[in-house]
This record gives structure tokens, C-alpha cells and sequence, in this order.
């Protein structure tokens, strides 16, 4: 099988952070490979580079063999090379046709010509769809199978998905999974970005693990299981030193008053569930992003409505750590201790001198490790790292009964990590009940007293250890990928 | 009043040639993307600089006359691309910067020429020429309409302003279509204000455009943000401000102030009413209106 | 070089200013003085400046309320006339300055309570609902002058004459004494609305929610009420300086009222950044050059040279928005997230 794209030791960097470390990957043709890793592990960066979005610090690219330099989009459609997008590169108030023919349109046409024109490539992929039906109307399968004809049109050697199960239904990505292996036969190199394993086991032809930008795992069908892609993309290995604090246990003994009660809480992505949380726990939820988790804590905190069930008990002191933190967070236009001046975290009184702002920011900039030249810096100017240690500056300062938190150390190094995990577990030693929804495996194994897995949206109890996770991730991927029942 | 209904449509037709002009610039504009606040001056712009170029000229002078407030409009309008698109200024902020300086430099330009003579409007021409005004407006919604739905620039314009990545992933390039469409839209307005001094009127007043431009900021919603749309909301207002007119000059006759007010206010208060009644959902605006590019 | 970006632009402006008043036909340096004569050069001077200066602060720190919180609100132009009738009205009927200077802040609140609840419930952009009710206001001036309000014998298109009792009380300075209450009035509630957005839960909450609602809202904080009273507030502050206007100077309303001056208080805010700390330097500036340049008209005798203002009020705006904006294009800091 001839090599379509290569990537021979690319590295790329953003500011600090170093997005893709010295990567070697080979697309063949007819071959599917997927990339698997976690948020952040570098596989859009790749894929954004194979796409001439952004170039390589370091490294090249070869294209059948011989070394390009992809300087934009354009160029990399001259070489066959197109995505599908997660979010969908359509425009939703244009239509079908218009969609589709975007990329070559002539200089002007007749409305009929130019539906026969559709309507020619429609065929040639497939698809019944109307070709002057807005895009804004159809459906998320139908949209996404149109995603792929447009990328079709110019991929004519290179395919790349990224993340295309995420927003189907199992009978949708069966019809997705028919065409990929079409498209396969046809001797198209397809590489399936995902972080879905099933998908990937199911699929591919090979299969490569990235972590933390660096390539983990390398694997042709077949050789690596569940449970070891599940290691190689949550790094079993070599990642247990975290500062080596043990984290304390919990309190054995009565158990606290309940700080959250939730029966057959449903939402538009997850549900119906029953979930407890008592003082002194640390329930932790982890699985994959995209999984109702963000939604869930949304809805627990009281910022959307439920559609179904009760939450018979919730602490009003409550503390709640939103997933998106540039855009949740913080009010990024404004000063560190104006935004530590918000909600439960606000110092006393309606009336404040700056003087009294700023001591109070200060205190808890310091307690919680804020870096920063000055209180009246603007949150923008503050590190991605620092950003999330200032929202738990702003929450975790009082004494909240109930901490809801979404992926509490996300960006954070390994110091500033134990630091907040330390913290978390205060409160839960101080009284307070502890929900944590995480993607980092690691994090809760080490944070959870009671922990459970999340997929579709209802929670599934497992016990903390590493195997039983991997374990009980492989079963359900495989109950999946064998279309059993949830 | 049964005047003859063909001097009602001929009244009616008048008012709107320059909210259809303005309205259909500013769809041009949005459809890309880009909300253009300095359209109002843009249009009093275009009336002074025909003004300027037609005034004791005759017949002869008129083409150049829209010529020049074309020209006006579209360099005002690239002002405001050079600001939105490389700058990435807010396109509100921008255009009410621009605006101050449109309303500034007309009245400057036109206290320092205040007497330039009398204007030849189309209506004084014997030549089957008088009718062009009409003619154009009529065709340009529908010109507009071809050239937005049928062509790789109105493709293009569209999605620049609904999706730019959508463009840029189809070998687009969304920034110099937003200001080509800035440029157009610039010289549709220069020709909505050239309107007003070479139909409407002969001479140029200071702060002739009366607001138009605002009001045809609001009517691109009616317009759903269609060419011909525009048609349909001008002609509408036309329509009511013919009503005010004819209304309001008998009751100034008979003395009743408030009768004339409530005429007067009638496009203001038909417009905030209807966008008040509008369902609020959005479906009809470009998907990336006013949104930066990166 | 990144960061001297901002100054050339600023300094290119001023060029270009320069350049445009050689245009005018007028020597550099006397324009300059003159122009300064005109805002500074003696009592009457002054007191022409602060008379301008006293409602643009009022209307501009209304502005600044409401861009701050995120609220477009650049009616300030319709909310100063609504004020100023409203002014003129209770001050005819009841004689009292105090009547009058509420009735011309409930007014301008009205005014823009409406756009408020227009966009809060119904989704209607405040640019376009405030824009629309500018032309409106006008309008209403028009008739109110030439009908309802207008003087006893029916001669002028005015209001009657405000009763002496309705008169702002004055703070002498120069011959004509032209600087009233309006002015000590302006900066107090320029202090109070600084200090609200920066000192007050309330007023912290109202600038968080401008560019991340959802922070505002897990906090507790009631965003959609807040808004549309900040969105009022703003509109009281625009229709009081309306109310000064009427009540401190002009004594009467006529066809003059306002004259732009709402915009020119949105053009003042934005070119202060909408930093209070810099909006009574701007105002200032703005007034100065309104009444220097009128002067120049005088001085220079070229026609219309007092509408240069308006020119160097949308040169100094862009500047201002375009040196902004190259600041934010700095190289992003160590450590920032990738470009998505």
C-alpha cells in the first residue's frame, strides 16, 4: 500500500505550549487510520496542517513521497487533500447546491444549470437530498453525509474525519461506517480523528495513540485491546508521580448530611439519572467529553432547566467550576479582582474601596497560586493556567457546601494540579459534597471516593481502580460496536 | 381626494427611489457581513457630491453627477472596509465614526458653496432619458437579485457573510469579498443620495437625508435581507409617507398640528412596531453578521 | 513596535487634522489659535465651552452606563429631546427648576426603557429601536414647538419662556455668567456612575455579563432586570441633559434643541474608550472644539468651519478604534491556548 501522506517529524508550537512534539505518521492508501487521544493530545493540529491551515515548525510533509509545503487551503485541495469538519464547513442559510459547488462555482449560471450541476454530484454520492433546500433544514445525518460530498469533491486522495461520530445516532454512523469502507475500497487514505474507541476498533486499518502531542502507541488491527488503547490515551504509564502527595481517603465513619439529591434528572443530553451527593464525598464522573457532562452540571447548578425529574436536595452555597473557562469563567475584559468580585466569592458589603478590592484579591490570589503582576490586571493578560486557578480563587474562597467543577485542572501543570486537587479534597474534608465531571482518567482515580463512568448520558458505577475503568469502557464500547443494547 | 391613482403611484415612486437605493445597499452590505451604520451619511454624501457636479450644468451634467456620488459613496464605504476587515474595528463603532465625519465635511463643503446654481433633474428632461431614474431603480433589485443568487461573487458574498471558515475551506477568500461588497454597497447609497438632488429636488439642503439611511438600516430586516425585499419595504414606506404627505398638507390647511406629528412619526413608529412584532427568531440574518474574521 | 503602533496612529491623525484645517485655507498656527481663543480665551470663552460641555458629560455618561454593560444604546440624541420637552413643560407648569430636571430624567428613562424591554423580550437590536426613536423624538419636537408647547401669542416656533423660578440657579463666572448648576451636576453623576461600575456588585456584574453572560447568571446575579434598569439609567442621564439645557441656558425650547449633541455624546464616550476617568477630558475637548470652532467662523469668516468639529469628531473616533484595535493584535502571550 503506497504512502499517500506522511508526516516525517513534525513539531508544532503555540506560545508555550508545545501542540505537536517530533510526530511520524504514514496515511496509506485504501487504509483507514485513526488517531486517537484525548483533548489536546495534537491530533486537530495534525489534521490542520495536513489541510494547509497551519504550517510545521519543524519537519516536513510528503505527499506520495515527495516533500510539500501546503501554504494554504487551496493548495491542499490542488493535492486531493480535504476534511470533514466537526463542526460542519457549511453555510447554513445557503443551500445544498450552493453548498456543494461553493469551492467551483462558475462565474455565473442559470438556476437550472446550476441544480443539474448539483444534482450530478448529489448522485455520484448518493444522496437524496433537495439541492435548494437550505442546509439550515436538514438534518445532523443529512448535513453531515453532505459534509462529506463536499469534502469528497476534492479529496481525491486524502480523507480526513474529524470526530464524525459525535453528533450521530448508532443507525447514522452504521450508514457512516458503510461509506467509509467504501471509500476505503475506492483507495482513498482516510484518517479517522476520534477519541472514540469503539469507532477506531471497529474501523481502522491501523490505529495511532497520541498523548500530550507525542505519538503513545502505534497498532495495526488487531494487536492492542480496548484496555491498552484506554492506557496509551489516558498515559497509565510513567504519568503516577503527581507531586507524590497521597491524597487523603475519605472520612470513614457516619456519613455527612446530602448536599445534592437529583431523581430521573433529565436533560437534551443526558438522563434520566439518579445521583447523590453527601458532605465529605468526592463523586467523580469521567468519560469522554460530549457525553451530557457539561449539561448535567449546568442543569445542577440551576443555569438551564431540567426537562424531566426532581432535585429534591441541593446546598444553595454552592460553587460551580464551568467547563468553558474563557467563555463561562471569567468576564475577560475585566480586572482580576473585579472578577473575583462576583457571586458568592465577593467580599461583603454593596460598597467597595479599591483598597478593599484588591486586599481581598490579593489574598486569594495568593492562596491559590494566581499568578500576577497586580490585582488590576485584566483576566485576558493571565496565562490559560492561571486563568482556571483564578476561577477556583473566586469559588472555592468561603465556604461552599456543594463544589460542581468540569474538568477542574484542564490546562494546568502537574504542580498547580496536585494544588487543586488538593484543595478540592479540603472542601470535602471541611463538609463540603464534591462532583467533579472529568476527561482525565488520572485525575479521577486520584480524586474519587465514589466514581462513575458517563457515556450517552447516564452513569454507569465503577470502582476507582484503572482496570475496572478500562474494563468497563471496553464493555461498552463493544456492546456498541456489536449494536448491542445500552 | 380621488386625485387620478397614476399621481398617487407616480408620488408614491418618487419617495421611494432613494429608501429602495438605500435598502438594497444596505443588503448588499449585511449580506457580507457587515452592518454599515455610516449609511446615512453615505447617502447625503452622494446628494451633496451630485449636487456639486450637476448644479448649473444642464442636461449633460447629470450622468457625471451619479457618476461622482457614486464614487463618494464607494470611497466612504472602503474607508469603512479599511477599518473593519484589516483593522478589525467594531463596524458599529467604525460607522458612527465615519458617520460624524460624512455629516462634518457635507456641511463644511456645503456652507463654503452654498449657491451653485440650479440642478436639471431627470423630470425637467425632454429626452426619453427622464425616465431612467425609474427604469434603473426598478431593474437593480432585480439585477442585484441575479447577481447575489446567480454568480461566484454573490455565492461568495453570501457565504462570507453567513460562514467565512465555510468559505475559506471552499478556496474562498472571505476578507476581499467583504470589502468588494463594501464597495458596492458604498456606491448604492452614493446613488440613493444622488437621487434626492437630482429627482426629488433640485438643490441641496443640509441634512436632506432626513434619516433615511437609519430607516433603510431597519427595513433590510423587513426586506428579510433580500434585493427585491427591498423593493417591497420601499415602496411600502413610500407609501406611507405618501399617505403623511397628503394627509398632513390638509391638515396643516385646517390647523390640526397633532394630525401633521402623527404623519410625520408614522415611518419611525411603523418601523419600531413591526420590528417589535417580528417573530424573534433570526433565521433570515447572515449567520456571521458583524462577526470579525480571523 | 507592536506597542508604538497606537501613537502613530494617533499621531497620523493629528496630521491629517492639520492638514485638513490648511485645506480650510487657513494658516496652521493662527487656526490653532483661534481656535483656542474661541474655547479658552477669556470668560466668555470658558463659560460658551462649559455651557456645551455641562449637558454632553451628562448624556455622555449616560452613554458610557449603557455601552459598558453592553447595551447599544446610541438613541441619546432623542432621549435628550424627550427630556428637554418634558423639561420644558414642567417647568412651564409648575415653576419649579427641581420639576423640571425630574421630569426631564423620567423622560429620557421612558425613552429608553422601551428599546430596553424591545430587546430584551423581543430580540430587536438596540441599535435600530433607539435609532428609529431619535427620528421620532424629532419629529415630536417639531409639532410640540409649533403646537401643544408653543409661546402664548403663536408667533415663534418656541416654547413659552421658562418661568425665573425654573431657572437653574447660576455659578458666576465672566459677564453673561453661563455656567449653571448643570455642570457641578454633570460630574457628580459622572462620579457616581464610575463608581457604580467599578465599586458595586451590581455595577461588576453589569460589565461581566456585557462579554460573558453565563458568569453573571451562575453568580445569582438578575442580567436581564439589570440591564434593562442600567439601559433607563443611561436614558435618565441623556434626558437630564436635555433638562439642563432647557432649564440653564436656553431658558426655552425651539427647533434647536439638541442639534446633534446626543451624538456627538456617543462620539465623545467611545473616543474617551469608555474609561470614565478620561470622558471629562474628552467632553471637554468636544466642547472646545464646538466652540472654538465657532469662533473661527467668526474670526476667519469661512462658512461653516464650526461643522469641522464634526470631521475631527470621526477622525479622533477612528483613530481611537484603530489603535485599539492594533493593540489587541499583539503576539499572544506565552502560554495562550492555539488558535483554534
Amino acid at each position: 500500500m503506497s504512502v499517500a501522506l506522511a508526516f516525517v517529524g513534525v513539531s508544532r508550537r503555540f506560545g508555550a505550549r508545545q501542540a505537536v512534539d517530533r510526530v511520524d505518521l504514514e496515511l496509506h492508501a485504501g487504509e483507514i487510520h485513526a488517531l486517537l487521544g484525548e483533548n489536546g493530545a495534537g491530533k486537530t493540529t495534525l489534521a490542520r496542517m495536513a489541510l494547509g491551515l497551519v504550517a510545521p515548525d519543524a519537519g516536513r510533509i510528503e505527499i506520495a513521497g515527495r516533500p510539500t509545503a501546503l501554504r494554504d487551503p487551496a493548495a491542499a485541495a490542488a493535492h486531493g487533500i480535504a476534511m470533514v469538519h466537526q463542526h460542519f464547513a457549511l453555510a447554513e442559510g445557503l443551500s445544498v447546491a450552493e453548498n456543494l459547488l461553493l469551492a467551483d462555482a462558475p462565474c455565473c449560471w442559470s438556476r437550472r444549470a446550476f441544480h443539474a450541476r448539483a444534482e450530478e454530484r448529489l448522485t455520484r454520492h448518493g444522496l437524496a437530498l433537495d439541492p435548494a433546500a437550505p442546509v439550515a433544514t436538514l438534518a445532523l445525518g443529512a448535513r453531515q453525509r453532505l459534509e462529506i460530498a463536499r469534502a469528497l469533491e476534492r479529496a481525491t486522495r486524502v480523507l480526513l474525519l474529524d470526530e464524525p461520530t459525535a453528533v450521530l445516532t448508532p443507525a447514522e454512523s452504521e450508514t457512516l461506517f458503510a461509506e467509509l469502507d467504501a471509500l476505503r475500497r475506492r483507495g482513498l487514505a482516510l484518517a479517522l480523528i476520534t477519541h472514540r474507541l469503539e469507532d477506531a476498533l471497529r474501523l481502522a486499518d491501523r490505529i495511532t495513540v497520541l498523548r500530550d502531542g507525542r505519538v503513545a502507541a502505534r497498532a495495526r488491527r488487531g494487536e492492542l485491546d480496548a484496555a491498552a488503547l484506554t492506557r496509551a490515551q489516558f498515559g497509565a504509564e510513567g504519568s503516577a508521580a503527581i507531586g507524590g502527595n497521597a491524597l487523603p481517603a475519605a472520612a470513614p465513619g457516619t456519613p455527612g448530611p446530602l448536599r445534592l439529591v437529583a431523581r430521573g434528572l433529565a436533560g437534551a443530553t443526558f438522563g434520566p439519572l439518579d445521583l447523590e451527593v453527601r458532605a465529605g464525598e468526592r463523586v467523580v464522573v469521567t468519560g469522554v467529553d460530549g457525553n451530557g457532562q457539561g449539561e448535567l452540571l449546568a442543569v445542577l447548578h440551576g443555569l438551564r432547566p431540567a426537562r424531566a425529574g426532581t432535585l429534591a436536595e441541593r446546598s444553595a452555597a454552592r460553587a460551580f467550576i464551568p467547563g468553558e473557562r474563557q467563555r463561562d469563567g471569567l468576564a475577560l475584559p475585566l480586572a482580576l479582582a473585579e472578577n473575583l468580585a462576583l457571586g458568592r466569592g465577593a467580599p461583603p458589603g454593596r460598597f467597595w474601596s479599591r483598597r478593599r478590592l484588591a486586599d481581598h484579591a490579593r489574598a486569594r490570589l495568593e492562596r491559590f497560586d494566581v499568578r500576577a503582576l497586580s490585582p488590576w490586571q485584566t483576566a485576558a493578560e493571565l496565562s490559560g493556567g492561571n486563568q482556571q486557578k483564578l476561577v477556583l480563587a473566586r469559588e472555592l474562597a468561603g465556604a461552599p457546601e456543594l463544589v460542581l467543577a468540569e474538568n477542574p485542572t484542564r490546562g494546568l501543570d502537574l504542580a498547580a494540579t496536585a494544588f487543586v486537587r488538593a484543595e478540592l479534597c479540603a472542601r470535602a474534608a471541611a463538609g463540603a459534597g464534591v462532583l467533579v465531571a472529568t476527561t482525565d482518567l488520572d485525575e479521577a482515580l486520584a480524586l474519587a471516593t465514589r466514581l462513575f463512568v458517563i457515556v450517552r448520558g447516564r452513569l454507569a458505577p465503577v470502582a476507582a481502580t484503572r482496570a475496572a475503568v478500562a474494563a468497563r469502557l471496553a464493555e461498552l464500547a463493544a456492546d456498541r460496536a456489536a449494536g448491542g443494547a445500552r | 381626494m380621488s386625485d387620478a391613482l397614476p399621481d398617487l403611484a407616480a408620488q408614491v415612486a418618487r419617495l421611494a427611489l432613494p429608501l429602495v437605493l438605500a435598502t438594497a445597499s444596505e443588503v448588499v452590505a449585511e449580506r457580507a457581513g457587515v452592518v454599515n451604520l455610516a449609511l446615512e451619511g453615505i447617502v447625503l454624501a452622494g446628494a451633496l457630491a451630485a449636487w456639486m457636479v450637476a448644479a448649473g450644468g444642464g442636461a449633460g451634467a447629470l450622468g457625471p453627477a451619479l457618476l461622482a456620488a457614486l464614487l463618494v459613496g464607494m470611497v466612504i464605504a472602503l474607508l469603512l472596509a479599511a477599518l473593519v476587515v484589516p483593522a478589525r474595528a467594531h463596524p458599529l463603532v467604525a460607522g458612527m465614526a465615519l458617520h460624524f465625519a460624512c455629516l462634518g465635511a457635507t456641511a463644511l463643503l456645503f456652507a463654503r458653496h452654498p449657491a451653485l446654481g440650479s440642478v436639471t433633474t431627470f423630470d425637467q428632461l425632454a429626452s426619453p432619458w427622464r425616465h431612467a431614474p425609474w427604469i434603473g431603480a426598478a431593474l437593480l433589485p432585480f439585477g442585484l437579485a441575479a447577481l447575489l443568487g446567480r454568480t461566484r461573487f454573490g455565492l461568495h458574498l453570501r457565504a462570507a457573510g453567513d460562514h467565512p471558515a465555510a468559505l475559506r475551506a471552499a478556496g474562498g477568500h472571505p476578507a476581499r469579498v467583504r470589502v468588494l461588497a463594501l464597495a458596492l454597497a458604498g456606491a448604492l447609497g452614493g446613488l440613493a443620495g444622488a437621487t434626492l438632488t437630482t429627482v426629488l429636488s433640485g438643490t441641496f439642503v443640509d441634512g436632506m437625508s432626513g434619516g433615511r439611511g437609519f430607516l433603510a438600516l431597519a427595513l433590510v430586516l423587513f426586506a428579510r435581507w433580500r434585493p427585491l425585499g427591498a423593493l417591497a419595504a420601499g415602496l411600502f414606506v413610500a407609501l406611507l409617507m405618501t399617505v403623511e404627505l397628503r394627509l398632513g398638507a390638509d391638515a396643516a390647511r385646517h390647523g390640526q398640528g397633532f394630525a401633521v406629528f402623527a404623519l410625520r412619526a408614522l415611518p419611525w413608529v411603523a418601523t419600531i412596531t413591526a420590528l417589535a412584532l417580528r417573530r424573534p427568531d433570526r433565521s433570515a440574518a447572515p449567520g456571521a453578521l458583524n462577526e470579525p474574521l480571523d | 513596535m507592536r506597542r508604538a503602533a497606537p501613537w502613530c496612529v494617533a499621531a497620523g491623525a493629528a496630521l491629517l487634522a492639520l492638514l485638513l484645517l490648511r485645506a480650510q485655507g487657513l494658516p496652521i498656527a493662527a487656526a490653532l489659535r483661534a481656535l483656542a481663543q474661541g474655547a479658552f480665551g477669556d470668560a466668555n470663552a470658558w463659560s460658551a465651552t462649559l455651557r456645551i460641555a455641562a449637558p454632553l458629560l451628562l448624556a455622555a455618561t449616560g452613554v458610557l452606563l449603557c455601552f459598558r454593560c453592553g447595551l447599544w444604546n446610541i438613541g441619546a440624541e432623542g432621549q435628550l429631546l424627550f427630556g428637554g420637552l418634558a423639561a420644558a413643560y414642567a417647568g412651564g407648569a409648575t415653576g419649579a427648576g427641581s420639576m423640571a430636571l425630574l421630569a426631564g430624567a423620567l423622560a429620557g428613562a421612558a425613552g429608553a426603557a422601551l428599546p430596553a424591554w424591545l430587546s430584551a423580550r423581543r430580540g430587536v437590536p438596540e441599535v435600530l429601536s433607539t435609532l428609529m426613536l431619535n427620528g421620532l423624538a424629532l419629529e415630536l419636537l417639531r409639532w410640540l414647538v409649533t403646537g401643544p408647547l408653543q409661546e402664548p401669542t403663536r408667533q415663534f416656533p418656541q416654547s413659552a419662556p421658562l418661568p425665573a423660578g425654573a431657572w437653574l440657579p447660576q455659578l458666576g463666572l465672566g459677564s453673561t455668567g453661563a455656567v449653571h448648576l448643570g455642570l457641578p451636576l454633570a460630574l457628580v453623576a459622572l462620579l457616581v456612575v464610575a463608581l457604580f461600575l467599578a465599586r458595586t456588585r451590581a455595577g461588576v456584574a453589569l460589565r461581566a455579563g456585557a462579554t460573558a453572560p453565563n458568569l453573571a447568571l451562575a453568580a445569582g446575579f438578575p442580567l436581564a432586570r439589570a440591564r434593562i434598569l442600567a439601559f433607563a439609567a443611561g436614558g435618565a442621564l441623556a434626558g437630564l441633559a436635555g433638562a439642563v439645557d432647557v432649564t440653564g441656558v436656553a431658558r426655552v425650547v425651539d427647533r434647536s434643541l439638541a442639534q446633534g449633541l446626543g451624538y456627538a455624546a456617543v462620539a465623545a464616550a467611545l473616543l474617551a474608550g469608555l474609561q470614565a476617568r478620561w470622558l471629562a477630558l474628552s467632553v471637554l475637548l468636544f466642547a472646545a472644539l464646538q466652540s472654538g470652532t465657532a469662533q473661527l467662523q467668526w474670526v476667519a469668516s469661512l462658512p461653516g468651519i464650526d461643522r469641522f468639529g464634526l470631521v475631527l469628531q470621526g477622525l479622533a473616533i477612528a483613530a481611537v478604534v484603530v489603535a485599539v484595535a492594533l493593540r489587541r493584535r499583539a503576539p499572544p502571550r506565552p502560554g495562550a491556548e492555539p488558535p483554534r
